[in-house]
């Protein structure tokens, strides 16, 4: 019964870990910036060059990609400029094709990779003749704004920027606790999730402890035969 | 013998320290007020603890304090919570240090921002206070910090209750199945490790305490049963019910089960008995009926309905049977040709509703694991109830068969409620309402199921059983908080 138990128990340390490592390891895309505007409701409708742009913002990490939520009644072409806020000059920029659908996320890859610091305006266009509609909300923040072909509007359109390079999850962890930190406990610091990562992984510990003595506790004791055993009230227990 | 019953099993230390940490880690990870309706059982916690009265239920035209307080009020604007709420790719949590050093600094100010003067309508205000009374103790934990301090500590607090949850769960099968430590612990695990409790355990919501409550009611309603109506155990399973309808108006149909479990054990004890165990067990209800009757009669000196009520629309229709029965078959079969449509989810609501939200999709449902991982949930409850419902089918005996129908009252009587009431909100214009967290009550059933199915099993087999539903509760864990963490801070 020992032995088996200990065979047993080498599975659950076995599939937890190489499943966490599976998942952890590849990469993914990691948000250097949010502008926090949920993409609830309309912002602009954009077709035919029509063009909206928002910032200034500065940007904390470099960014090699633009993240935008909308959806067209076609195959919208749209194009992307990430702006010095102060010169106008394009600093970066790219372009997609998006397919008809329900309204959506779409990361539109921006190059060269705008250096961390920038302080940039961002300038989504839709170059063909679908109408693409881009959504957001009313302003979030009151420094920045978004203009349609130049004028101001009363709403701002959702908005992230992604760092250049993808990333494991395992290898993002430290940002992701570095944001975790904050708005919490004033003790809590990015050491509380490391901490709180290491008890996780203690809890295989606490499991195959747990099974093992359960399956102890469940070992037939040899002197008695099951049939000794006093039957269950429920009638429910063999 | 006296010292080996009274020590604490270490397969059930080792489940509660398991479940404890992974509790504690789903309190802090989840950033604040991205729990389903966590801002308003905040706010009511909140009234409840700095004014001690109730929130109104319904905006009277009057003008009328808002909802949260200035306290937090200015913590959600800082975090962005109400605004990312449903939409944490475009709108996570604030991560600007600079916004947080502002935040503390605004607190700290002379005056601080005012904590009573919330308390305006609430959503969460049909709700009896009991949950909000345990959540506060919580809230003074960190009284003197930040409305974040205060918010988090209610969640830690609530931590307790997931372990507990994962106790009765070791109870229940202990009690039904006898001491089969490895059924106990699979039992255990699913009610403390499955991914949705964990989560809405460790949230400000009263969910926390009733799917608690309820775990207790099963077992104790099982020991009413097997041991033939014990005065105590009777108070017992009363007044956990009466607690558990002073939590939630769903408790309610918890009801119908602890009335059979009492009239079970009754039944259960010798004729000549019976006539003398009626007057005690009578008493013992008084531990339901009174707690009950004395908030109904409170609710309505204080004007407030006991029941949830559903609000009529603008153009309310009238209740039909074979209409009903038609939104029921679409829950959870194909739609026949005719029947009007009821389905609103992209695939079977009893898949997309009570599987994928029941098991994993946190925040404020915005937040799902990949579809593979409910799809193997699936095959495995498949694989697990099937084998349950083999082994049931072959039990006899008196007490086996009133525990079965117990049980199976519980969940029915949950369902019934939960399938009206959501009917009755659709035929009121007001939409669909179920999320898969409202089955959480009956986790102690599903754990029950895992459990029974791992004491049939032959001996040799056990372990590995146990063994492999531990393995997939860890394994939906981390991949859920994966999932978390990439929503909210990736």
């Amino acid at each position: 019964m020992r032995r088996r138990a200990w065979l047993a128990l080498l599975v659950l340390p076995i599939g937890v870990l190489v499943a966490l490592t599976v998942s952890a390891l590849r990469p993914m895309q990691i948000r250097a910036y949010s502008l926090g505007s949920p993409d609830g409701g309309q912002a602009a409708i954009l077709v035919a060059g029509r063009e909206a742009c928002e910032g200034p913002i500065r940007i904390p990490s470099a960014v090699g990609g633009v993240g935008i939520w909308g959806n067209g009644a076609g195959n919208a072409r749209v194009a992307v400029s990430v702006r010095d806020a102060t010169a106008g000059r394009v600093l970066a920029g790219g372009h997609t094709t998006i397919p008809p659908g329900p309204p959506g996320a779409h990361t539109i890859p921006v190059r060269p990779s705008i250096p961390p610091g920038s302080t940039v305006r961002v300038c989504v266009t839709e170059r063909g003749p679908i109408r693409f509609s881009l959504l957001g909300s009313l302003p979030t923040h009151p420094q920045i704004r978004m203009k349609v072909d130049g004028k101001l509007t009363f709403s701002e359109f959702s908005l992230v920027l992604f760092e250049p390079s993808r990333h494991s999850l395992l290898a993002a962890l430290p940002t992701a606790f570095s944001r975790a930190e904050l708005f919490r406990f004033s003790w809590v610091g990015p050491w509380t999730f490391w901490l709180l990562a290491l008890a996780l992984l203690g809890t295989i510990g606490s499991c195959g402890w747990a099974l093992v003595a359960a399956g102890h506790a469940d070992s037939p004791d040899p002197r008695e035969s099951e049939t000794d055993a006093p039957r269950h009230p429920s009638g429910v227990a063999r | 013998m006296a010292d080996r019953t009274r020590r604490l099993p270490p397969g059930l230390a080792g489940l509660l320290l398991t479940v404890t940490v992974f509790g504690i880690v789903w309190a802090l990870l989840v950033p604040p007020w991205q729990t389903p309706d966590e801002v308003a059982h905040y706010a009511y916690a909140q009234d409840l603890a700095e004014n001690f009265k109730l929130p109104p239920p319904q905006p009277t035209g009057a003008a009328a304090p808002h909802q949260a307080s200035t306290d937090q009020g200015i913590a959600d604007t800082a975090v962005g919570a109400s605004r990312g709420a449903f939409y944490p790719q475009s709108s996570p949590p604030e991560w600007d240090p600079a916004v947080w050093e502002a935040y503390q600094a605004e607190e700290h100010a002379h005056p601080p921002p005012s904590r009573s003067d919330g308390g305006g309508p609430n959503p969460a205000a049909t709700n009896p206070p009991l949950y909000y009374l345990y959540a506060d103790i919580g809230y003074f934990f960190d009284f003197g910090g930040t409305a974040f301090g205060r918010l988090y500590s209610m969640r830690l607090w609530g931590v307790l209750m997931v372990a507990l949850n994962a106790l009765a769960g070791w109870l229940l099968a202990g009690e039904v199945l006898g001491r089969r430590r490895l059924a106990q612990l699979a039992c255990g695990a699913v009610a403390g490790l499955l991914p949705m409790e964990t989560f809405m355990g460790a949230s400000v919501n009263p969910d926390s305490l009733m799917v608690t409550l309820w775990t207790f009611a099963l077992w104790l309603g099982a020991r009413v049963i097997i041991r033939r109506a014990p005065v105590r155990d009777a108070v017992a399973l009363c007044a956990v019910a009466a607690a558990a309808v002073l939590t939630m108006a769903t408790s309610y149909a918890l009801l119908p089960a602890v009335a059979l479990a009492l009239f079970a054990g009754w039944r259960g004890r010798p004729p000549e008995e019976r006539r003398a165990a009626l007057r005690p067990l009578g008493l013992a209800g008084l531990a339901l009926v009174v707690p009950v009757l004395a908030w109904i009669g409170l609710g309505r000196a204080l004007g407030r309905s006991a029941i949830n009520s559903v609000a009529a629309g603008a153009h309310p229709s009238p209740f039909s049977i074979s209409q009903f029965i038609s939104y029921v078959w679409q829950f959870y079969l194909p739609r026949v040709p005719g029947m009007t449509l009821f389905r609103w989810t992209g695939g079977l609501p009893a898949y997309d509703v009570w599987l994928k939200e029941g098991t994993a999709t946190f925040g404020w449902l915005d937040v799902p694991v990949a579809a593979w991982i409910y799809q193997a949930t699936a095959i495995v409850l498949g694989v697990v109830g099937v084998a349950a419902l083999w082994f049931v089918a072959k039990l006899r005996g008196r007490v086996a068969l009133w525990l079965i129908a117990f049980f199976a009252l519980a969940v029915l009587a949950l369902l019934a409620g939960l399938h009206f009431t959501e009917y009755r909100s659709i035929i009121n214009g007001q939409g669909h309402i179920l999320q898969g967290r409202y089955l959480l009550p009956v986790i102690g059933v599903l754990g029950l199921m895992f459990g029974f199915v791992v004491s049939r099993i032959p001996p040799r087999f056990r372990m590995s059983a146990a063994t492999t539903v531990l393995v997939l509760l860890l394994l939906i864990q981390v991949l859920s908080m994966s999932a978390v963490v990439k929503a909210y801070y990736l």
